[in-house]
């Protein structure tokens, strides 16, 4: 039964990626400028020359042409060439995937691993005084862009010289104070929602309380909505990833692609966005999986 | 009132009141409802108390303060010779909800639901427990124990909730109180009668003591022993009712 469920989610996968793929090519091809844009300003270069570079580039083929090369590159693991760097895609983009996984992943880790023992505890203690004062935390840390937070930890860190620039925690602790605010309101409301039912004052009355109340009756019952935030989450972490990155100077993805943006490297963007969409689609895919795992009724369903 | 030279109460109420204090935080006040004002009572074994009145008239907050559910604001509820605690509540009150379906955890297995009351015990193993007896008492057949509980029908989710609420009440010795509030509203007509027919049998058999909230006169003439008629927070009137045919 769970293969089957998989092979069906599988097929989703599938066909999100190839829309992802046909609709930044489009979008990438119908906005105007190219990688040799700028060369064309240059007096140095003939038009001659020009010419043979579009034509090494391939940037005088058709879209469906310039598709179907990428396709074709892709199945060898190439996922096309970098025009800027002369390079394969994948050399390029793999050591740095790696890098924005990093963050991403241990981003994930942490702000899970705090937003549910404080949802839950915010929403045993809702309405008391530390309730009070943890909503306010989480609703000014709602209100605070990441880039603005990333700007006050780098002044902290500049001034103290406390981190090395290489060193992950700077740009996870941004992250998971992006991530975490949000993470812990949808806890808390879904407990709440859940506490609110009918089943937990039966729970209640028969004697089931505290902890194994909440963290045996409640939190299974909330975690349909959770599980799929998690997928969700792990979309919007790697999407901030790539910009503490560009603004930290972290070696991952998202200076990359800025920089592949800026010059129109038509290939080296789709790398990129590819990449991220398939994290993204695993992510969705895992959240599936659990939710899958979690819940007796999908199992029956499915 | 009066129970001198008879059988001491199962339950006993004395000056119960419950008020619930909203903050207006624009208007900077404060607001008090009083759901209940005053409230005494007595239930001896083996009887049913009907409680009648309008939507909002507090029967539902004296049926959650019987069950321990809700703390009153002042006043006194007694079980037997016990004063209420979530444990003596747990041990001796039980209720069946007005949506008897919804009070069961969708994720459960039937087997699982009817276990829970039992989870907080000490010292209490799985392998005591004789599943097809307690399935038995209220009509449900052995076959059920493994379906999920969001999968059966209305009827059989209503027997499953009594069964479960009997469970707790046969834990401990003593007086053994269920609180139907609107139980039986949402069942259709045939299911109703049969649940109607368990309740009196399951009284007679195990000295139940019942609480009916009901909104339907006709059922709280049929299974009632004594009548309260509650109006804002109140009890109005009283009083006893012939005994059934």
């Amino acid at each position: 039964m769970l293969k089957r469920y998989l092979l069906r989610r599988l097929l989703h996968v599938i066909f999100l990626l190839a829309s992802v793929s046909v609709l930044a090519f489009l979008l990438l091809t119908l906005a105007p400028g190219d990688f040799l844009g700028e060369a064309k300003l240059n007096p140095q270069l003939s038009a001659s020359t020009l010419a043979a570079l579009r034509q090494r580039y391939g940037l005088n083929k058709s879209l469906p042409q310039k598709y179907l090369y990428w396709i074709e590159s892709t199945a060898r693991g190439d996922l096309g060439v970098s025009f800027a760097y002369d390079l394969p895609v994948s050399v390029l983009v793999w050591p740095r995937a790696f890098k924005t996984l990093q963050l991403s992943i241990t981003a994930l880790a942490f702000s899970w691993f705090l937003a549910v023992p404080l949802g839950v505890w915010s929403a045993a203690a809702r309405r008391t005084l530390p309730d009070r004062i943890l909503s306010a935390l989480t609703s000014t840390l709602v209100a605070i862009p990441e880039l603005a937070l990333a700007c006050l930890f780098l002044l902290v860190v500049v001034r103290s010289g406390a981190f090395h620039s290489s060193s992950p925690v700077l740009p996870v602790a941004i992250l998971v104070l992006g991530a975490l605010p949000i993470l812990v309101r949808h806890v808390r409301a879904a407990l709440l929602e859940a506490a609110n039912q009918p089943f937990a004052s039966a729970a209640r009355a028969n004697g089931i309380r505290g902890r194994q109340l909440w963290f045996g009756w409640l939190l299974p019952a909330a975690a349909n909505p959770l599980t799929s935030l998690f997928g969700l989450s792990v979309a919007g972490l790697i999407s901030s990833s790539l910009v503490v990155e560009v603004f930290l100077g972290w070696p991952g993805l998202g200076p990359l692609f800025l920089e592949a943006i800026a010059a129109r490297d038509l290939y080296l963007v789709i790398g990129p966005v590819m990449l991220s969409a398939v994290f993204l689609s695993l992510g969705t895919l895992l959240a599936d999986v659990l939710l899958y795992a979690l819940d007796p009724r999908i199992r029956i369903e499915s | 009132m009066n129970n001198a030279g008879s059988a001491p109460p199962a339950l006993a109420v004395r000056g119960l009141s419950k008020t619930y204090v909203h903050r207006n935080p624009l208007a900077g006040k404060r607001i008090a409802v009083h759901a209940l004002q005053d409230i005494d009572l007595d239930l001896k074994p083996g009887k049913t108390l009907a409680i009648v009145g309008a939507s909002g008239s507090g029967k539902s907050t004296l049926a959650r303060c019987i069950a321990g559910l809700e703390a009153p604001t002042s006043g006194e509820i007694r079980i037997g010779e016990l004063k209420l605690s979530a444990a003596v509540a747990h041990r001796h009150v039980q209720m069946v909800f007005q949506d008897p379906g919804a009070s069961l955890n969708p994720r459960f297995s039937v087997q699982t639901a009817l276990r829970e009351p039992l989870a907080v015990l000490p010292g209490w193993r799985p392998d005591s427990f004789n599943i097809s007896d307690h399935l038995r008492q209220v009509g449900l057949s052995i076959s059920v124990a493994n379906r999920l509980t969001a999968k059966l029908s209305g009827g059989q989710k209503a027997r499953l909730a009594l069964a479960r609420a009997l469970i707790a009440l046969g834990a401990g010795a003593g007086p053994a109180i269920l609180i139907l509030d609107e139980s039986l509203t949402s069942l259709d007509l045939s299911v109703r009668a049969q649940m109607i027919n368990l309740l009196v049998d399951l009284q007679e058999r195990r000295a139940l003591s019942y609480i009916l909230i009901t909104h339907d006169l006709d059922l709280a003439a049929h299974m009632g022993d004594e009548i309260a008629v509650m109006s804002a927070g109140k009890i109005v009137e009283r009083r006893a009712l012939p005994p059934h045919a």
